[in-house]
């Protein structure tokens, strides 16, 4: 995977955190969160997996040369 | 609302007996340095192991302000304080971006500070002078309103007994002790003091809120009654707000020039991907435990303003300890985990300042000296900035208190040098210094406009100074790259 691939899918994952798509006044809750800040968790948490993830594969290739423009 | 008096004279006692600890801990990491020089000095020795890295990463990113500002917050603006979880883990985020090779850098080329790398990679003085400046600017705010809020923390909490004044200059004393005895050493032991203290008060304060109180399924009704506002979610502009909060403060803490000192004072690069791996998750367990317990608060008290609101978590203790007799403790706990919060943060910015003004600005001016004068001169420099820091805390006119508090602004503008620095080749350094100095422009006239009453919103479109200074310094370098290259074909 490229390099700047792999970074801007970091960024792209981070924006997608944001509640973007609630848009009603709904007072459904789950656990008692409001859905979209359950969204906000949930995403994030998601998100914290996916970088520990990259961090985990893709250090040594962060670090190296290679890609480099 | 008036904060209670929390702390009895044995409460007093704790807590101090706890600081004074500090300056064993201190004595420990000075009878236990290697060499005398500024690496060992500056860095402990480059061998800082998995446990204590990440401890004293923990300690150092989570200041007072996630114990007290995080659930104020949330007690006035609900659910949308749950930004703040996300830009604690987007910070890790952009650290895997840079991370890994500047840790493989900083081996190689032996680097103390931010400035080493900046000099190294760009050969100008002039953007590792400009840089070095904004970050002794933004860390000496960092430094300032930390103190201030200690100050008033402690004065509150011992319903006077102990004066904002005394408390300040205790605490200052304390910290400049153990970080001239040991250094990174010492701060790095004591921030894995404090980083355990912080952990263990942030769970033991929701464990009990959540049991007493019940957790946000039991209070939803009631608050939903109360503060129906909480469940819409943000509008537009709202969202806006708070994509650009995410990233000026991911953007601007994940440059913090203490924080770039412990990539450099990792042992090796695993144990520096172990250490952020955890430190991804510490959100779920912290930050986001004090918005919950500020949105609890808001169920059971009413009607705080702003500055009573960031007491929220202390006056929901206090009702507790009202309520059941015997867990007054726990007030002492979470008092000792803020104090140790803030002390974490204000220790590794001293240091980091005290690195930056010896190697980054005395060392150009006299290169010749030896590494030992270095040493003391950088210690003098420690506690001469603890000496301004505490006048200026205390004495400072509330009135010009704004200007201190530009932190993020300024560092985000030398992200770019960082990010693109350590992974685009062809990058100038002329390009890096335009655009800093633009955006550095940018951000500060924006502020600087609102608050002189200029017709300039403090977010103009809901988006903070520090990211418009940053969107500008990016075109800068962009364009200043583009018409190098372009000169260079045409003359070649």
């Amino acid at each position: 995977m490229k390099r700047n691939i792999l970074y801007s899918l970091a960024v792209i994952l981070n924006v997608l955190t944001v509640p973007w798509l609630f848009v009603s006044d709904n007072t459904h809750t789950i656990g008692g969160f409001p859905l979209w800040a359950l969204y906000s968790i949930v995403s994030t948490f998601i998100y914290a997996i996916i970088i520990s993830y990259f961090l985990r594969n893709y250090w040594s290739f962060s670090a190296s040369e290679e890609g480099l423009e | 609302m008036e904060m209670p008096t929390l702390l009895d004279n044995t409460g007093i006692i704790f807590i101090f007996l706890y600081l004074f600890s500090l300056i064993g801990v201190g004595l420990m990491g000075h009878f236990s340095k290697k060499e005398n020089n500024l690496g060992d000095f500056y860095l402990a020795g480059r061998g800082m192991g998995g446990f204590v890295l990440f401890l004293t990463l923990y300690a150092t990113q989570y200041s007072g302000n996630t114990m007290i500002g995080f659930s104020g917050r949330a007690y006035r603006q609900g659910f949308t304080a749950l930004v703040t979880v996300t830009f604690m883990c987007a910070i890790i985020g952009l650290y895997f971006i840079y991370a890994p090779k500047l840790h493989t850098l900083s081996k190689k080329f032996s680097y103390i500070t931010l400035g080493d790398f900046i000099q190294h990679r760009f050969k100008s003085t002039k953007l590792t002078v400009f840089i070095s400046v904004i970050s002794i600017i933004a860390l000496g705010n960092y430094i300032l309103t930390n103190l201030k809020a200690i100050g008033f923390l402690i004065h509150g909490a011992t319903g006077g007994q102990v004066s904002f004044t005394q408390a300040i200059i205790v605490l200052s004393l304390i910290m400049v002790i153990y970080e001239t005895l040991g250094g990174m050493r010492s701060v790095a032991w004591t921030d894995m003091i404090q980083g355990v203290l912080l952990l263990l008060g942030v769970i033991t304060i929701f464990i009990i809120i959540y049991i007493h109180y019940g957790g946000i399924h039991s209070i939803s009704t009631k608050l939903q009654e109360m503060r129906p506002e909480f469940w819409s979610p943000p509008n537009w502009k709202e969202k806006r707000l708070w994509l650009s909060t995410i990233l000026v403060v991911s953007i601007g803490v994940s440059v913090y020039p203490h924080a770039i000192q412990r990539i450099y004072a990792a042992k090796n690069s695993n144990i520096l991907r172990n250490s952020m791996q955890l430190m991804i998750f510490m959100p779920f367990v912290t930050t986001l435990f004090m918005i919950i317990v500020g949105i609890v608060g808001a169920s059971q008290i009413e009607g705080l303003n702003r500055s009573s609101s960031e007491q929220i978590s202390i006056f929901l203790l206090v009702n507790l300890a009202q309520q059941i007799p015997g867990i007054s403790w726990l007030i002492i706990i979470f008092l000792s985990a803020v104090i140790a919060a803030i002390m974490s943060t204000v220790d590794s910015a001293l240091l980091a300042i005290s690195s930056t003004v010896t190697k980054d600005l005395y060392y150009k001016v006299k290169p010749s000296v030896s590494q030992s004068h270095l040493l003391l001169f950088g210690k003098c420099i420690s506690w001469l900035i603890m000496l301004v820091a505490v006048i200026l805390a205390i004495k400072l006119p509330q009135t010009i208190w704004q200007l201190f508090q530009i932190k993020l602004e300024l560092l985000c503008q030398i992200a770019p040098a960082i990010f693109l620095g350590v992974h685009i080749k062809s990058i100038s350094s002329k390009s890096i210094y335009m655009g800093l100095l633009l955006g550095t422009f940018i951000s500060l006239f924006i502020m600087v406009g609102n608050w002189s009453g200029l017709p300039i919103p403090v977010k103009p479109l809901g988006i903070h100074a520090g990211l418009w200074g940053l969107i500008i310094n990016c075109i800068s370098i962009y364009i200043i790259n583009k018409f190098e290259k372009n000169r260079k074909v045409i003359f070649s």
